[in-house]
């Protein structure tokens, strides 16, 4: 809330437009619905010149659009925080699903039964888990949680391919646990 | 209780399907967006319902005389069925959630009232048909009030194509003696309320 504050005054707007928004969240929202449409418009375009398909586009665009949060990843924890609470849930629940949505659409996904929810349902987890594995990432330029990304989702292409190592895929929970961890603390201490 | 269940489901033909259509908060773009995702999410399902149902009177009925003239009607709700799964990436629409369910329930309903003889399978042709002409003539209703009608002109000639070939199995199953089914009227009164009960769930789920 303070940073819309903040970013009306800015703006020069007088005091009373803080009655437009609803509550802080409305900041986030508007941010994931802006980079859900800049992942769309990316996806087209790497669609278009380069021709990638299938896993690798899907790859690319989730990496583009955490590349997109990563900037504001020290306050983000403050974002999935309040995505949490009940009020903003419903409107958080509805923007991750529509990432999914907008990337498989990207990818030209035909499925017109049951896989269409198992595809978007894996694909919202995948992200969200990188999300959170990206607030405990302290690797320069976040390669890490790049590396994280591709892992996951060559494991849910090709479930015949070789599985990551048992030591990898703990660590890996231990940092995306450790991570859920800092988001309640934070949901828990903020008013 | 009861009673007030079967009036929401039975929903005569002056009813609007949509709440939303009659809110003023809603852009109209919103609203036919909402509208077009809700018809081709229950139009798919039921095609899919159709299809299992000619399979599952097939199944049974497929040697008999009566077989052909199934399998014609079978064969036209499978056109349907492509024509849906055709629209469903195109309008970006979410399938029913309920799909595997409505396979089952299809393919039992087909079997079951096949089972029952040849004029019981017709009868339960001409209920399903009867209840899905129906509810296409009131999407069509919908479809006319909010939807751009240049843009979306495929949809709605679609819909009226496949409302004509429903009457037309629902003729045809009157005409294959449906009538002399048993337990004739109370037969389709209890499929007709489960396509409703259908209609109403496969529209939210």
């Amino acid at each position: 809330m303070e940073a819309i504050r903040a970013g009306m005054q800015a703006c020069n707007q007088p005091a009373s437009t803080e009655s437009l928004f609803y509550n802080g969240y409305d900041l986030v929202e508007y941010f994931m619905r802006d980079a859900n449409a800049k992942m769309v418009a990316y996806m087209n375009e790497l669609a278009t010149k380069e021709n990638l398909q299938g896993t690798a586009l899907l790859l690319d665009g989730l990496k583009y659009r955490l590349k997109l949060v990563i900037p504001y990843a020290s306050t983000w924890e403050q974002a999935l925080a309040q995505k949490g609470l009940p009020p903003n849930a419903k409107r958080a629940w509805r923007s991750l699903l529509d990432l999914a949505s907008d990337a498989w659409f990207s990818i030209g996904d035909t499925s017109t039964d049951i896989k269409w929810y198992t595809k978007r349902l894996s694909i919202a987890t995948i992200y969200r888990s990188a999300e959170i594995y990206m607030l405990q990432d302290k690797s320069p330029d976040k390669i890490n949680t790049m590396h994280f990304l591709e892992r996951h989702l060559g494991d849910y292409e090709a479930t015949g391919v070789v599985r990551p190592s048992m030591s990898q895929s703990l660590s890996d929970t231990a940092q995306v646990a450790s991570g859920l961890l800092t988001v309640v603390r934070t949901m828990t201490t903020r008013r | 209780m009861s009673r007030l269940l079967s009036r929401v489901i039975i929903r005569p033909e002056s009813r609007r399907c949509l709440a939303t259509l009659t809110s003023f908060e809603k852009k109209p773009e919103e609203k036919t967006r909402e509208l077009i995702d809700r018809i081709i999410r229950v139009d798919q399902a039921g095609e899919l319902a159709a299809d299992r149902i000619y399979a599952g009177q097939m199944a049974v009925l497929g040697r008999t005389d009566v077989g052909p003239t199934i399998q014609h009607m079978w064969d036209e709700e499978k056109a349907h069925l492509a024509k849906f799964n055709e629209l469903i990436p195109k309008y970006r629409a979410r399938p029913s959630a309920l799909l595997p369910v409505w396979n089952i329930a299809g393919f039992a309903l087909g079997a079951g009232t096949a089972l029952l003889g040849k004029e019981a399978a017709m009868a339960c042709t001409v209920a399903v048909e009867s209840v899905i002409g129906e509810h296409y003539n009131n999407q069509l209703r919908d479809l006319m009030e909010h939807a751009d009608q240049t843009k979306d002109k495929d949809l709605i000639e679609t819909i009226k194509k496949f409302r004509d070939d429903e009457n037309e199995h629902h003729d045809t199953g009157l005409a294959n003696n449906a009538e002399q089914a048993p337990f004739y009227r109370n037969l389709t009164g209890v499929i007709k309320f489960g396509c409703r009960l259908g209609i109403y769930l496969a529209e939210r789920i």
